[in-house]
């Protein structure tokens, strides 16, 4: 596989890893969500319980790989957190102006609207583009700490 | 885990730099950062890469040496 050739064998582990960690995440949030429907708890408005849910696992995966430096679709991952960044920082916007404009409120009786899940959901992408320009950012000059 | 100081002590005798190494063996520059660091465990593999390259034996580069044999040990006895 393409992907595979790209990593060397401690990305690989770490990419194990990362895996593990967000199966881990997907698991724990779908008990939780299927507790509170138990519950009759609804916490987000139609499908959005789940596109959040769907949306943290990729958030953790994606953070984590920028973190530790892993990009198993090698140059193409650039990309994809610069346009998802800008995709969320646009969707941010837009929920916050419809909040703001009193279209509709974050939340009713403790579930989030439509516009809060979808805040929420840009928030998360606008955190993921800043979690890899600041790791970009924190690198520049360390090659020169690594070598001494 | 110790830090591999044999290793980096070759890599610098031969004056190349992380970056260089880690081309030459097919890794990234972190990983090679990180074995120096102590903070990976290569594989054989890669063990004997690294070795062709800077001319050296696997009993250079990563046989402990005789601190953190003593620290293995203590480890254990534990």
């Amino acid at each position: 596989m393409k992907c595979n050739s790209q990593l060397d064998e401690r990305q690989l582990l770490q990419r194990g890893n990362v895996f593990q960690h967000g199966l881990i995440l997907f698991f724990a949030l779908l008990l939780t969500n299927a507790f509170l429907k138990e519950e009759e708890i609804v916490w987000a408005a139609g499908m959005w319980e789940n596109i959040l849910i769907v949306w943290a696992v990729i958030a953790l995966c994606l953070g984590e790989f920028a973190v530790r430096e892993i990009y198993p679709m090698g140059g193409g991952m650039n990309v994809i957190y610069i346009v998802e960044g800008i995709a969320g920082v646009f969707l941010a916007a837009v929920s916050l102006f419809e909040l703001l404009a009193g279209r509709e409120p974050f939340a009713v009786d403790r579930t989030l609207t439509e516009s809060g899940a979808r805040l929420l959901q840009g928030a998360m992408m606008v955190l993921l583009l800043l979690v890899f320009v600041g790791k970009k950012v924190s690198d520049r000059g360390r090659r020169d700490e690594d070598e001494a | 885990m110790a830090k591999n100081l044999l290793l980096k002590a070759a890599r610098a005798a031969k004056g190349m730099t992380q970056q260089e190494l880690a081309d030459a063996v097919g890794v990234t520059r972190q990983t090679i950062v990180a074995i120096e660091k102590g903070d990976y465990n290569p594989t054989v593999k890669l063990c004997v890469q690294i070795c062709r390259v800077l001319g050296k034996t696997l009993n250079d580069l990563f046989w402990p040496g005789d601190q953190e044999e003593k620290e293995v040990s203590e480890n254990e006895m534990q």
